[in-house]
């Protein structure tokens, strides 16, 4: 299969001299479509480092990061951002909902940022799959966690990006929703043939995964393939 | 990039971000608000004083066209109506003046107008028509009131008219009349066309072709351009376009328009109010705004996570401030304009001879409208640059950036000192809050410098230098086309001695003269001329031609002063000289003044004759007469003509001297003082007395100016105190604004000092010395730096107000102070109290979100 992802010797450093922080080290890793990867590590590893650069969030002290072949570095502030939103879907520990929209426009904000038409019929296609139809008016304020993270799936999968970035996503949730939410991200992603990216300290969660990347003081050290 | 469609997206995101945040939105709506109002009411009190100016100086100079030809043709009317450019155009033309010995305070003017043209001359009847028949004439009440005939159609009014140099006695039929206007320079008596062309037919010949004295049967020709802006210059291109010789073509241009009638005083007080207020505005809606954006700011990162661009993170601020604007600025512009019909009266008093007028003009309200709109715009810049930069990582992590500075001392833990670093983490924070409570206070020193430094005694001594003063109603009165020099009466005088209680009479006589220089005083004038402190005078373009005339005449206009024993004891004397009365009534001495006393100093540095010297004074009928100069002396302005004449030249000589030689009789003006107690009655009898038995005396006392000089001083106060109140609450919400946030941001770090053992009284005592820190920096900043901006800012504003007298002064500050460190004190107070409903670990887990 092609590669959708790919990080060259990634570096993030922060400060500089005997302070020195090297949170990456020449990171370099390729994912192909639709692959499910679990980055594991312990605190302070450096893996929200990584993913934040592999979404773009952030910009690596030296190194690249090729979505589709393309650098994406190369790209201004602004472009960065409306390339991120329309490739990239984020889901992130706390959930990171907008507080004062309801669950629908939490959904389809990315898109309508965007100035597209929402696919209606997809987004209640991911509705229906997340079993969130009839939460689609309430606030985030009124969920459980659980829920608020369904939604923030719903809303990382709206914009039908390419690739699905997940930060602990079930790191604020106890284990039976844990499972259950991480169901459902495999589910839709098979569904949607998207490929994601997910980090965790969790091994038995990590154990879903179609392949395990660990890293350590910012450098991989293995992989394993389920 | 194609441009996206997510305008509504946008929007909805930020009208649900103000919705949320309705406590905050209420602080930046009254800030918005605040800043409306401020703008309208200086907006609105200047268009009143702009409209107040114009529609009187219109109704002074009689006309409301913007310019007009004086003296023309029937041809050249024709040729100006022909003019594209011009609309509006009318005439009227001149038949006579009234010659009626009832009118001689009045200049009545009778002539015939086009309906169009007596409504812009507001000469237009009000009852009944304008005149058709050959004997029907309408005229203004004040004519008729002259005449003592009833405001009655119908009734017969005779009139004796000078027409082409010989006078003409009609009677006429009223038909119809107006209220009239004391303030015009003249009445007009409109009469018939048909009688117009009998004894004034409109003439063939132009104007400048004749000996220009007759204007009879001339037109005046009136219009109006597209707008007011350089009439002058529209006016010049006219002339040319007509193909009228401007030398010889007289050109009117109504001076009520344009700037020219206001002066450049107001404009400068405008200027600075207009920059004070963008200033305090920008202060207060800056400041919420960056605090806001500040607070929000992981929210805002967060949706940059998510994809939302600076640019559109830029336009989801600016949609929030221009949603406010929505709300505050309607709001504001009524509120405001309210408050300028409050301020207007008192403003307008303080000009002479202007009637008020409320102007609601669409300007105001649009100029208000769009320094709101800009101060927002620009207030808003940096935050939503901010909001634009936010960096989606940064954003989960954000807290106030520390500048690290390379070496760093170990201090002690203290309260102070911890406080001393909580500051710094923000400088910037911390200049605007001392910056903008700092204004407010320099802003009341200097109204209290401006209030304090009105000298009474000075504002005094050029209307009143006795208790009293009586003179002829035109002398007062700024407009009359016609000034009684000799109008207080022997009755008055008579009766003014039986009072009891009066003292020290006193009567100034004057008799105004064209004077010939002997070559010693043509010497001395020279010198005068030329000295370089006086070329602003004698430079004046404007005036050129006539002091050529003076020079090649050696001869000039001067004013000759006759005054009795109790007068002459106020004229101030060189070298601070007691008069000899018993020497100088002898008849053979006169008084000359000098060039260098002006309406506020009296100097004696550059007399026009030195004791001594000879100059020969030339009466009426030839007479004249050789003096001695035995002093160099001032007429005090407050008894003089009050004139200000090419040359300030000006004689003295005794009252029954000065009665010999010229024909004058009764005084100009009379002066005198009451015995203490008696006052009031004296007031009350002399009020009387000039509006009952004599009303064409005016009378002026003491109080009166007294009263006005207060009134002046209440001016200042009120806009003053107000402004100073008003900064003053603007700076106090900027400092509770930036204390909250900043406790409300440090809430996790203080829940955390709580935490490890900082007990309630050392946090406290942390927040309250931070506030301190602030209270003393803009007591330190206002009495050092303020004090330098505050002498510009008086300078500005009463600096050419020759009343004011500037002093050094830092009480109001003094007195600020306890105030200001108790402000400092209580809100830091408050906001600790709010925090600390929730308990230490609700504190710390509130933080995490």
């Amino acid at each position: 299969m092609e590669t959708i992802l790919q990080a060259r010797d990634l570096k993030k450093y922060y400060g500089s001299g005997e302070n020195q922080v090297r949170a990456l080290d020449g990171v370099s890793l390729s994912i192909r479509r639709g692959e499910f990867v679990a980055v594991v590590g312990t605190s302070g590893s450096g893996k929200s480092t990584l993913l934040h650069m592999l979404g773009g969030l952030d910009r690596p002290t030296s190194g690249k990061v090729l979505v589709d072949g393309k650098d994406i570095f190369r790209l201004k502030d602004d472009a960065l951002c409306i390339f991120r939103r329309r490739k990239i879907g984020f889901v992130f520990q706390s959930y990171n909902l907008v507080p004062v929209l309801n669950v629908e426009e939490n959904i389809t904000l990315p898109v309508e940022l965007d100035g597209n038409h929402i696919d209606t019929m997809f987004v209640q296609e991911i509705v229906q799959v997340l079993g969130l139809a009839n939460k689609l008016g309430s606030l985030p304020s009124e969920l459980s966690g659980g829920q608020q993270q369904r939604v923030a799936i719903a809303r990382a999968l709206a914009a039908k990006p390419a690739i699905l970035l997940a930060d602990e996503p079930t790191g604020n949730l106890d284990s039976v929703t844990s499972q259950d939410v991480l169901s459902l991200l495999k589910v839709t992603s098979e569904q949607f043939g998207q490929t994601i990216v997910m980090i965790t300290h969790n091994e038995e969660i990590a154990q879903m995964a179609d392949r395990i990347i660990r890293i350590e003081d910012g450098r991989i050290r293995g992989e394993s393939y389920e | 990039m194609s441009r996206v469609r997510n305008q509504k997206v946008l929007k909805k995101l930020s009208q649900r971000i103000l919705k949320s945040r309705k406590k905050k939105n209420m602080i930046s709506l009254a800030a918005i608000l605040l800043t409306t109002v401020l703008f309208t009411t200086v907006f609105s009190v200047g268009g009143s004083l702009i409209k107040s100016n114009t529609e009187s100086t219109m109704r002074q100079v009689g006309g409301s066209t913007h310019a007009g030809y004086k003296n023309m043709t029937q041809e050249e009317y024709e040729i100006v109506k022909q003019d594209k450019k011009i609309q509006d155009v009318s005439y009227n033309i001149m038949v006579g003046f009234t010659t009626n010995p009832q009118l001689n305070k009045i200049q009545g003017e009778v002539r015939y107008f086009e309906p169009l043209d007596a409504k812009h001359s507001f000469s237009y009847p009000t009852v009944g028509n304008m005149p058709e028949k050959e004997d029907e004439a309408a005229m203004s009440t004040i004519v008729l009131d002259a005449l003592g005939i009833k405001h009655k159609l119908g009734e017969k009014v005779t009139l004796d008219i000078q027409i082409h140099g010989a006078v003409q006695t009609k009677t006429f039929v009223l038909c119809g009349y107006w209220e009239g206007d004391s303030v015009s320079h003249a009445q007009e008596i409109l009469v018939s066309r048909k009688w117009a062309d009998k004894v004034a037919p409109v003439e063939t010949t132009p104007f400048y072709e004749t000996d220009q004295t007759d204007y009879s049967g001339y037109m005046n020709v009136n219009f109006n351009f597209s707008n007011s802006f350089d009439i002058e210059k529209k006016t010049e291109e006219l002339t040319q376009r007509c193909g009228f010789d401007a030398d010889k073509t007289k050109a009117g241009i109504n001076w009520a328009y344009g700037f020219s009638s206001v002066d450049a005083g107001s404009i400068l007080l405008i200027v600075v109010l207009l920059g004070v207020i963008m200033l305090s505005g920008y202060l207060i809606i800056y400041n919420i705004f960056y605090l806001s954006i500040f607070g929000d700011i992981r929210f805002y990162g967060l949706l940059k996570t998510i994809g939302t661009t600076g640019r559109q993170l830029k336009k989801i601020v600016r949609k929030q401030a221009w949603q406010l604007c929505l709300l505050g600025i309607p709001a504001g512009l009524l509120i405001g304009w309210l408050t300028g019909r409050f301020f207007t009266p008192f403003v307008v008093n303080m000009l002479d001879g202007i009637t008020m007028y409320y102007s609601a003009n669409p300007l105001i309200f649009l100029g208000s409208a769009a320094f709101t709109i800009l101060t927002v715009y620009i207030s808003c810049i940096k935050p939503c640059r901010m909001a634009a930069k936010v960096s989606p990582i940064e954003a989960v992590r954000f807290t106030e950036k520390r500048k690290r500075k390379k070496t760093k001392k170990t201090k002690k833990a203290t309260a102070f000192h911890m406080a001393i670093s909580n500051l710094k983490r923000n400088t910037k924070k911390l200049v605007l809050v001392v910056f903008s409570l700092s204004l407010s206070l320099i802003l009341l020193n200097s109204a209290y410098t401006i209030v304090t430094g009105f000298d009474m005694d000075k504002f005094l001594s050029s209307y009143m230098v006795s208790d009293y003063m009586v003179t002829d109603s035109s002398m007062v009165n700024l407009s009359a086309s016609y000034v009684e020099y000799e109008g207080v009466t022997e009755e008055f005088l008579t009766e003014l001695k039986e009072q009891d209680g009066v003292k020290n009479i006193g009567n100034i006589y004057v008799c105004g003269n064209y004077h010939y220089y002997s070559d010693t005083e043509w010497e001395r004038l020279e010198e005068i001329m030329a000295d370089p402190a006086y070329a602003d005078w004698f430079g004046d373009s404007m005036l050129k031609e006539s002091f050529d005339y003076v020079r090649e005449e050696k001869a000039t206009d001067i004013d000759i002063y006759g005054v009795n024993k109790e007068a002459a004891e106020k004229i101030q004397l060189s070298g601070g000289e007691e008069i000899d009365w018993e020497k100088f009534c002898t008849g053979d001495y006169v008084i000359v003044n000098a060039m260098d006393s002006t309406e506020t100093e009296v100097s004696f540095n550059s007399p026009f004759l030195k004791a001594g010297d000879k100059v020969t004074l030339e009466f009426e009928e030839g007479k004249s007469k050789e003096y001695e100069v035995l002093y160099v002396g001032q007429m005090p302005m407050a008894l003089g003509t009050q004139h200000f004449p090419l040359i300030p030249e000006s004689f003295i000589l005794p009252d029954t001297e000065l009665k010999k030689q010229s024909g004058i009789k009764q005084p100009m003006r009379t002066v005198f003082d009451a015995e203490d107690g008696q006052k009031e009655e004296i007031a009350k009898w002399l009020a009387d007395y000039c509006e009952k038995v004599n009303p064409d005396l005016a009378q002026r006392t003491k109080a009166d100016y007294q009263k006005e000089f207060e009134g002046v001083k209440q001016v200042f106060v009120i806009a003053g105190g107000i402004l100073s109140a008003v900064l003053a609450l603007i700076g106090i919400l900027n400092f509770v604004n930036v204390t909250v946030t900043s406790i409300l941001s440090r809430r996790q770090e203080l829940a955390m000092l709580a935490a490890i053992g900082m007990t309630g009284k050392q946090l406290r005592r942390m927040l309250r010395d931070e506030g301190i820190v602030y209270g003393v920096l803009t007591i330190l900043v206002s009495a050092s730096a303020g004090t330098a901006i505050g002498y510009f800012l008086v300078e500005a504003v009463a600096g050419q107000m020759w009343m004011f007298s500037w002093h050094f002064t830092l009480l109001p500050i003094v007195i600020c102070i306890p105030f200001l460190l108790l402000i400092s004190v209580i809100v830091p107070e408050m906001c600790y109290w709010n925090m600390c409903r929730n308990t230490v670990v609700e504190r710390l887990r509130a933080a995490e979100d």
